[in-house]
């Protein structure tokens, strides 16, 4: 990889400051230096951010949890609030990656890991959006487009390898942003990411990831995450699944399911959510709601077995918290 | 001298004598040596599949700080075709990695694309390939035979190109002590490096190291040209230079086991013989070895024919059995779909068409072992249990059993053996051969250590390098039967050296002596006159004795070739997912007499696991506009992991009649039946056929889609 400037701040006060033109924050790397070795990202200065205190940790408030970003997904996984309160999201941390991934990825790098994509990875391959390609090559009539978007795929149609987004967003969980002038801002998971042929998440060149903050769990609340995989040992999701349903008696008041791997951003599909509250969580029900989430699939040439997976997770999923 | 009746320890189950070193780090690699001084060699690669140089200035590389030498490849120029992606242009040796990336970025490199050709049945459909060769039968005849036929099939099996993908990437380090080369290099063939090295460069001497090695399976016999051009430059710099390939340029350029199609047109009859096959096959560098029938009995007719297609990809490499597992793949489906044509037992069919009566000793024996393994692995994985009719069961996951045959050579290769016993009761064993990861140095240490009367740590085994007595490459599964009838041979002469030596001594002569327990000689019905081991070495002297086996000399009895072996697999299918687990895998495999039944065993689940990891996942993949490969890395070349792996039973098959052949290398066989066998395990447990490679969700949930439409 080329050669560039390395800094490692202790304090969050001092980060925006050092984030100047073609700097790049790095917390697990994981993701980062496989780029930087591809030549797809090529930085002039990397700022680490592990030795900042305040990204550090997992805090109780208001009943819920802030995670903050260095929080690695092994740290995730060792919290007893988070297993026994969001078996999902601990299911989504086991399954982000193999034991040497979890031990350095970080909630904050697997929120913001780029595209998968081969058109986007691979240097020789022909151009991505994201790295200055005009169209998508996996949507033109020769390309590969066997891992690609069923849904919302008419722009660049690569997919959000994020475990923990389905499985955060599915708990209503908000993610704090630091900007440029310092200032924390707070939103919506769901809105953090974006479809857009050039970034996948809202962030500007000079923000960062801080946290992410779980609400509390109502009573009644059960979840469960199901990532489906070409090869079970370690790989990104072909689809996964995550559903939150709260219930009462037999009856289903509250329900979110989101997809990953099925669209440029996690996809929440409120069509198989309005499908299911009102009514008992049978195995009529739970096959209805995953085939209202697959009504607005759009499958490209290579990727209509993707329809069928997301359908029957779906139900799979919402059947197991029943 | 034949193997013993009744062995001590050979056939037994031994640790490897350098499992210690390797489980503990202290075994060192090529890629870990690291003389003083060492340079680090970097190569730039085309970028392109195909294409055709316009510009190259390897000026700026040497103006980089650091970069010691920079040359091109031989032939490499302006106007140079790009045949392939990754093709070896410009090497570089500079003083850290990053250094000579560096230099390799500051190389001016313009390329004019060309086409690529990446697709077989698009260089089908569009006339692009060679020349077909064709034999037997003519078609007009094979359209006859299948008119006559009582069932008939036509299928079109696709198995997928896989990359070499060793643990260890190719490579070496070259360092020159004034005229003479020594290599450190990560080889199946210290000799071919030798050879290779001798005439690529003008060395007045070459030695090739290799201690230990990570992975060969066809693909390291020679130094490769970026071997060469790594001496090259360690002599322009005046100091060694490390340089082996990355992991991309071993998916792009190290080699392939290539796939490719085959179209078959079969009849069978009620009597349940085959009547007829025609194998119709293309790919880039897929010959097919045998015939259309591969284990089975040919018909009155069959019918072979052979369309080669030149891609613009990585090129075909030996790849543990060259063609077997994909004639395995085709045959044992084929054999499958005509025994359900028939409403036949596959198994029963399978029977049918062995010929254990053959008028050939060899096929006889063979098909002989065949079936009786067939008939013992029905019992083991519980063919009884097999879905019956196939896809039939409640819920979506189906199970389902699935058999395959198969064969391979082996037989020994040249080898020299000498063996030293020193008076203070060393001994040490010496050839020039290399452990591709077999257990070559226990396999050594076992003969000696059987010959005489010693355990196998008492022996060292000294492998590895060229100054040692001559021995071949570990090609074909030669290897065991090679060096363990070398060692047999020099430690028996060494012995009736040393037996020479103490004769006087016990007042006996050497033919009167025997060796027992412990390295004891003692006299022949006279026990009590005896000396220990250390007693008897004692007399030796200041030379050691030495035992010799030339190549020239070969003992009948101690190897032989050709090996019978069959695979089940037991498979779980979600037909509302595609997944496809293996649960169980029964591995049967005759290797004549057994050396080391542990390692024997290792091997036999080797090559499942690396069987099943093609059937479930690996395949080579290329960009159909550029021809760019879209997964050379380990996460999307998907190589299966422990989650992926069944429970594993290996069945050392060797009755009498197999020992008594002496001792076949089983490197190979164990990886062929593999996907043939999982393939017919799908269809018994879906009901439908997924003709293609590899078995991924997508394939599985689309062939059951197809069924549906």
């Amino acid at each position: 990889m080329k050669a560039f400037e390395y800094l490692s701040p202790t304090a969050l006060k001092d980060v925006p400051a050092l984030l100047t033109e073609n700097a790049v924050v790095m917390a697990g790397g994981s993701d980062l230096l496989g780029l930087m070795k591809e030549g797809i990202v090529e930085p002039s200065r990397v700022v680490n951010l592990k030795n900042v205190a305040e990204l550090k940790g997992i805090k109780p408030v208001k009943g819920g949890l802030r995670i903050g970003a260095t929080v690695t997904l092994a740290e995730l996984l060792e919290s007893s609030d988070v297993r026994q309160q969001y078996p999902a999201l601990a299911t989504a941390a086991h399954e982000a990656g193999p034991p040497q991934v979890r031990n350095v990825g970080t909630v904050g790098g697997e929120l913001c890991q780029r595209p998968h994509c081969y058109y986007f990875r691979i240097k020789q391959a022909p151009a991505c959006t994201r790295r200055g390609g005009a169209q998508c090559p996996a949507a033109t009539a020769d390309g590969l487009s066997k891992w690609h978007a069923i849904f919302a795929n008419d722009r660049t149609p690569d997919v959000s390898a994020s475990d923990l987004a389905p499985a955060l967003i599915a708990y209503g969980a908000t993610v704090s942003i630091l900007g440029a002038d310092g200032k924390e801002r707070t939103m919506p998971l769901e809105q953090f990411f974006v479809n857009d042929p050039k970034k996948e998440t809202v962030l500007g060149a000079k923000e960062i990831v801080t946290a992410v903050t779980l609400p509390a769990v109502a009573p009644g609340t059960r979840g469960h995450f199901i990532k489906f995989k070409e090869r079970d040992s370690y790989d990104f999701a072909l689809v996964s699944v995550a559903v939150v349903v709260r219930t009462q008696g037999e009856t289903v008041r509250d329900a979110r399911i989101v997809l990953g791997g099925v669209a440029p951003t996690p996809w929440r599909s409120q069509e198989a959510e309005a499908v299911l509250v009102g009514k008992a969580l049978i195995e009529r029900t739970a096959a209805a709601a995953g085939e209202a989430a697959v009504k607005a699939a759009r499958p490209l040439k290579d990727n209509a077995y993707k329809v069928q997976l997301a359908r029957v997770l779906i139900k799979r999923a919402l059947l197991a918290t029943a | 001298m034949p193997w013993p009746q009744n062995p001590r320890i050979l056939g037994k189950r031994h640790p490897r004598v350098d499992g210690k070193a390797k489980a503990s780090g202290r075994a060192k690699y090529g890629s870990d040596q690291n003389p003083k001084g060492l340079l680090f060699g970097a190569i730039l690669h085309a970028p392109v599949a195909a294409g055709r140089l316009t510009k190259l200035d390897i000026s700026p590389a040497k103006q980089v700080p650091g970069v010691k030498a920079v040359m091109k490849f031989p032939g490499i120029d302006v106007g140079s075709n790009i045949p392939y992606e990754g093709l070896p242009l410009v090497a570089v040796a500079a003083t850290s990695p990053s250094v000579a990336e560096d230099a390799l970025r500051a190389i001016v490199l313009e390329i004019q694309p060309a086409e690529p050709l990446v697709d077989h049945e698009k260089a089908m459909r569009e006339g692009k390939h060679g020349q077909p060769n064709e034999t037997g039968a003519t078609q007009e005849e094979v359209d006859a035979a299948l008119a006559k036929s009582d069932v008939k099939i036509e299928a079109t099996y696709v198995t997928s190109v896989r990359t070499h993908c060793c643990m260890e990437p190719h490579g070496l380090t070259a360092q020159w002590q004034g005229e003479k080369l020594v290599a450190w290099c990560s080889t199946q063939s210290i000799s071919g490096v030798q050879g290779h090295l001798r005439r690529s460069t003008n060395a007045s001497d070459v030695q090739v190291l290799c201690d230990y090695m990570g992975g060969g399976f066809g693909s390291k016999f020679d130094a490769d040209s970026w071997g060469v051009i790594a001496a090259q430059l360690a002599k322009e710099a005046g100091a060694p230079v490390k340089m082996f390939l990355s992991r991309a340029a071993e998916h792009h350029i190290a080699g392939v086991s290539p796939g490719g199609t085959q179209k078959f047109r079969a009849g069978a009859n009620k009597d349940g013989k085959l009547t007829v096959v025609e194998r119709v096959h293309y790919g880039d560098g897929f010959s097919l070895s045998a015939g259309p029938t591969y284990v089975y009995m040919p018909p009155a007719v069959t019918r072979n024919v052979f369309f080669p297609i030149n891609l613009t990809a990585g090129k075909g490499r030996a790849f543990r059995a060259p063609s077997h597992p994909h004639m395995c793949f085709g045959t044992d489906q084929m054999m499958d779909e005509l025994a359900h044509a028939l409403g036949m037992d596959p198994l029963e069919f399978r029977i049918k068409n062995l010929n254990p009566d053959s008028s050939d000793p060899t096929r006889a024996m063979i098909d002989r072992t065949r079936i009786a393994q067939l008939r013992h692995g029905a019992e083991l994985i519980g063919w009884s249990r097999r879905n019956n009719p196939p896809g039939a069961g409640k819920g979506p996951i189906k199970r389902g059993i699935g058999v395959a045959c198969h064969t391979w050579g082996g037989g020994p290769h040249g080898n020299n053996t000498e063996v030293r016993i020193f008076s203070d009761g060393r001994v040490e064993v010496r050839t020039a051969t290399q452990d591709i990861g077999t257990g070559t140095r226990s396999n050594i240490a076992l003969v000696a250590a059987e010959e005489l009367g010693l355990t196998p740590e008492q022996i060292t085994v000294l492998i590895g390098n060229t100054d040692y007595p001559p021995d071949g490459g570990s090609g074909g599964s030669t290897t065991v039967g090679a060096v363990t009838s070398g060692a047999k041979t020099a430690t028996e002469k060494a012995k009736q050296a040393l037996f020479a030596k103490v004769a006087a001594d016990l007042g006996a002569t050497a033919a009167d002596l025997e060796i027992g327990e412990g390295g004891k000689i003692f006299v022949r019905g006279n026990p009590s006159k005896s000396l220990t081991w250390q007693q008897a070495c004692a007399k030796i002297g200041a030379e050691p004795i030495v035992g010799r086996r030339t190549q020239g000399e070969t003992q009948p009895g101690l190897t032989s070739s050709g090996v019978a072996g069959v695979h089940f697999a037991e498979v779980e299918v979600d037909v509302e997912t595609g997944k496809v687990r293996v649960v169980k895998f029964v591995a049967i495999q005759d290797q004549g007499f057994v050396i080391n039944r542990l390692t024997c065993e290792s091997q036999i689940r080797g090559g499942a696991i690396m069987g099943i990891s093609w059937a479930l996942g690996e395949q080579r993949i290329l960009d159909p506009e550029s021809g760019i490969m879209l997964n050379p890395d380990i996460l999307n070349y998907r190589i299966a992991g422990p989650m992926e792996m069944p429970e594993i039973v290996p069945v050392v098959w060797d009755p009498p009649e197999v020992r008594a052949r002496g001792v076949i290398g089983n490197g190979e066989p164990p990886v062929i039946s593999p996907a043939g066998a999982i393939a017919n395990a799908i269809y018994n447990a879906i009901g439908v056929r997924v003709r293609e490679l590899p078995f991924t969700p997508d394939r599985i949930l689309n062939a059951l889609a197809r069924k549906e439409a």
